[in-house]
């Protein structure tokens, strides 16, 4: 299925209703900032100062208590939403599936009038969606992943992270979604995100290739990413050593993320990509 | 060069697989992964910690030794036993029991791959002979530590018919000349008389087979009686080795064409064997066709041969018979008595007379039976006064001519005194020594005198009157021994009874043609303790004999063996 197709976008908007129900009324930038200023939400009193907004001094307090306080209110403001797409070969099976969650994450941001973009890790970081915004530039974005490659060798993605770090210091979100295959792990590069002040939230995309070996026989196991190969005798221990290590790792993944307060979801190729979605919309944690 | 076992260049074929073995494992499967890291992570710990992967370099370190121990112990040529060889001669029993099968195949060649399984213990350091024992004892391969040669003279010993006799027997424990320290190894069923078993410390008795169950003929005969009927008289003697009683049926049958083995069932007898040498029985068949007959036993068992018996039953040539003697009428009437249904003797005019009867002298055409003597003739020189009271005593006992005579009911009425001529047999004197009966020869013609009158004591009248003219007649013709219907594997055939020539010793079963006239014979089985299988308590002399292949060929299997095991279990695994 191709990302500009109209039944994905018509499955695109379906979630992003859904969205909207789930969360409740306007997604448009309702984060909230940290920062205190000319708002609708009151958020605190303070002393009056030279050069305050008149408009916003509180003359009930001022009534009761003879010293000038003003209102503070909220600031609500828009924010940046980094979607780190994994585009190394390890992800060729799962790649159809893993763009298709992004493009969803993606449209809903836009939809809520976040800023998005979109960074294809493989060698290298690069950017597939610059910074956009609003939900005109929805084909723009669904055309750029559609032209998207699956041909980045070995990645690392400790030292991809700390280049997006470099290219962005606006704090934001990020969103990676990838097999979190990494050889190298993948607990630095999570850390450095986390570190740098982003909410990090991470989408695990594995097939049934990934988590089931039914290879039996003498092989020469050859990694899809950087062709290092290493010949092996797979019997029925060797295999199920293999789907234990896998789920080793799966489950170590989910117990790093809870405990540096990653949001993380874990899917299949099996499970389709609305269905994810939406199991991370009822969830929450990404979106509210 | 020559291969002593080619069989085992079979083994050979071992090298596709091991081929095979070796291009799978230089050429795996390239297989694509997206986690090889965590692989390696797997095999690195299994290579670290894992108990079985240090055991299996142990494994093939300890499957490698095995392999060179086995082949330097090859190399070494050991030995089981003492060191000391003796020289070996290996005797097969080929007689007719071993043709039984047991378990499937004969013990005969159960003997042969036994006699095999020690020549290859032999290892070219051994000399050894082969020999086979039946109704003689024959050497089919003198002392030789030529291994191929032994194996070849083993495998052309072929069955054989004949029973072991006392004289192979006896020359099994015979010390051979050809050896100053020698073991002889039997290997027989022993199916023949035990008590003549050599009692000799060189021999060892190797036992082959174990009881079987066999129902089987051991003696049979088939003869025309004398009836108004054309009759056969059939006696059968029947042996069984089973513990019970059991149901067969005998069948009788004659062979209308040899060419086309026609035949035509004749008679069917439904007998009840009981267990061991059952009495023999006689059976009368209306029918006395000659030629060639078929007695059958219907049943299934170990010995195929002794369940037929081959027969023949000759056309009777009567002997003719002149009469020179007065008074003609008796001797007419004995002949005559003869000239019956069965023809076995016919009257005959003077010159064409195979025999004259005659009295006091002789006559000068074909051979004479002789009575009363008279004055001189070339079989009695002198004739003297009559003989008082006498005995009569018989010289020459069991003598065919005599054999339906009963010497104690002839009383040799009107004897003289008689001086014979030399060379004349004297069959029956007096208790005084004058010859009473005689047999002579002169001039190409042979008679026999009796020295008595029948004319006194009447003795025409006697019922051994013509009995003694039909034996004397049929005896100076040659034809008082009747041919048996069926002679043993081992016998000879009397082919000229003058000249007293046989036939070779017969080896096969069935009917034969034999001698220039085309005699025909039938030789069956007939042997008691050939056809009991089941009976024989032997047991085998209680000393090993080294079998098989040597030492170092086990070695050699065992370090191949090994070898093989090693490139499976250790090399074919790519995980190191």
């Amino acid at each position: 299925m191709l990302l500009t197709d109209p039944d994905f976008v018509r499955r695109l908007e379906a979630l992003y209703l859904l969205a909207r129900k789930v969360l409740g009324g306007s997604l448009q930038a309702d984060r909230k900032s940290t920062r205190k200023g000319s708002g609708i939400t009151f958020a605190d009193h303070a002393e009056y100062a030279l050069g305050d907004d008149y408009r916003s001094i509180d003359w009930r307090v001022y009534a009761r208590l003879e010293t000038l306080m003003i209102k503070l209110f909220e600031i609500e403001e828009d924010t940046t939403v980094h979607i780190i797409l994994d585009c190394s070969r390890s992800m060729e099976s799962k790649f159809l599936h893993a763009r298709q969650i992004a493009a969803s994450l993606a449209y809903i941001a836009l939809s809520s009038m976040d800023r998005v973009v979109i960074h294809s890790m493989g060698q290298t970081l690069e950017t597939i969606l610059p910074h956009t915004h609003g939900r005109g530039k929805l084909m723009t974005m669904l055309q750029a992943m559609q032209d998207t490659p699956c041909s980045g060798n070995d990645s690392r993605f400790s030292e991809l992270t700390r280049e997006l770090l470099v290219r962005y210091r606006r704090r934001g979100m990020v969103i990676v979604v990838s097999d979190f295959l990494f050889a190298e792990g993948y607990e630095t590069g999570l850390q450095r995100l986390q570190w740098f002040g982003h909410e990090v939230y991470g989408l695990q995309v594995l097939d049934d290739q990934d988590t089931r070996c039914t290879l039996r026989g003498d092989m020469d196991l050859t990694c899809v990413e950087t062709g290092n190969a290493r010949r092996v005798t797979i019997t029925a221990t060797e295999a199920a050593a293999f789907e234990k290590a896998m789920a080793n790792w799966n489950e170590s993944l989910k117990s790093q993320c809870a405990k540096m307060g990653i949001g993380l979801t874990q899917t299949t190729t099996d499970v389709p990509f609305d269905q994810v979605i939406q199991a991370i919309l009822h969830r929450g944690g990404l979106v509210a | 060069m020559s291969f002593l076992n080619p069989l085992a260049l079979w083994a050979l074929t071992a090298i596709i697989p091991l081929t095979a073995v070796y291009l799978l494992k230089i050429k795996p499967r390239k297989q694509p992964t997206t986690a090889l890291f965590l692989w390696q992570q797997i095999l690195s710990q299994r290579k670290s910690s894992s108990l079985f992967q240090r055991l299996r370099h142990l494994l093939s370190l300890l499957l490698m030794l095995l392999a060179f121990i086995a082949i330097v112990m090859m190399m070494a040529r050991p030995q089981l036993g003492s060191q000391n060889r003796q020289d070996l001669l290996i005797v097969i029993d080929r007689s007719a029991s071993m043709n039984c099968l047991d378990h499937g195949r004969s013990r005969l060649e159960q003997a042969k791959d036994q006699a095999r399984q020690i020549v290859l213990a032999l290892h070219g350091r051994q000399r050894a002979a082969i020999a086979t024992m039946s109704d003689d004892f024959v050497f089919h391969c003198h002392l030789t530590d030529d291994t191929r040669q032994l194996t070849d003279a083993i495998a052309a010993i072929t069955p054989g018919y004949t029973a072991v006799t006392d004289a192979a027997l006896s020359q099994v424990g015979q010390q051979p000349a050809w050896a100053r320290e020698h073991r002889v190894i039997v290997l027989t069923d022993g199916c023949f008389d035990l008590e003549k078993w050599p009692e000799n410390k060189h021999v060892s008795l190797e036992r082959i087979g174990s009881p079987q169950q066999n129902v089987g003929i051991t003696v049979c005969d088939l003869t025309p009686l004398p009836s108004n009927v054309p009759t056969l008289g059939l006696y059968v003697q029947l042996v069984s080795t089973y513990d019970q009683p059991v149901e067969i049926s005998l069948t009788l049958s004659h062979v209308e064409d040899a060419s086309t083995d026609s035949k035509r069932l004749v008679k069917v007898w439904p007998l009840t064997l009981e267990p061991g040498v059952n009495d023999g029985q006689v059976f009368e068949i209306a029918d006395d066709t000659p030629g060639r007959w078929l007695l059958e036993l219907d049943h299934e068992d170990a010995l195929v041969q002794d369940n037929t018996a081959w027969m023949v039953v000759a056309k009777p040539t009567p002997v003719k018979v002149a009469v020179a003697a007065e008074p003609r009428y008796f001797f007419q009437h004995a002949v005559n008595a003869f000239a019956q249904n069965q023809a076995v003797m016919t009257l005959s005019e003077l010159d064409q007379a195979d025999v004259v009867l005659s009295q006091q002298t002789a006559s000068d055409a074909g051979h004479a039976v002789i009575f009363a003597p008279q004055n001189t003739s070339p079989w009695w020189e002198s004739v003297g006064k009559p003989l008082d009271a006498f005995v009569p005593r018989v010289e020459i006992k069991d003598h065919p001519a005599l054999r339906y005579l009963d010497m104690s009911a002839l009383r040799f009425a009107g004897a003289k005194q008689v001086s014979l001529p030399a060379g004349t047999v004297v069959w029956v004197r007096s208790d005084q020594g004058v010859p009473l009966m005689w047999w002579g020869q002169h001039a190409g013609r042979s008679a026999i005198v009796v020295n008595m009158d029948p004319a006194e004591d009447v003795f025409y009248l006697s019922p051994y009157f013509p009995v003694m003219i039909q034996s004397f007649a049929s005896y100076l013709v040659g034809r008082q021994a009747v041919d048996p219907s069926t002679y043993r594997p081992g016998e000879r055939v009397m082919l000229d009874r003058a000249a007293k020539r046989y036939s070779p010793k017969l080896q096969q079963l069935g009917f034969h043609k034999i001698g220039v006239q085309d005699k025909l014979i039938a030789c069956s089985l007939l042997s008691e303790a050939d056809s009991l299988v089941g009976d024989v308590t032997i047991e085998a002399t209680q000393q090993s004999v080294a079998r098989g292949q040597a030492p170092a060929y086990w070695f050699g299997v065992l370090a191949l063996c090994l070898l093989s095991a090693e490139c499976l279990l250790y090399h074919r695994r790519k995980v190191d």
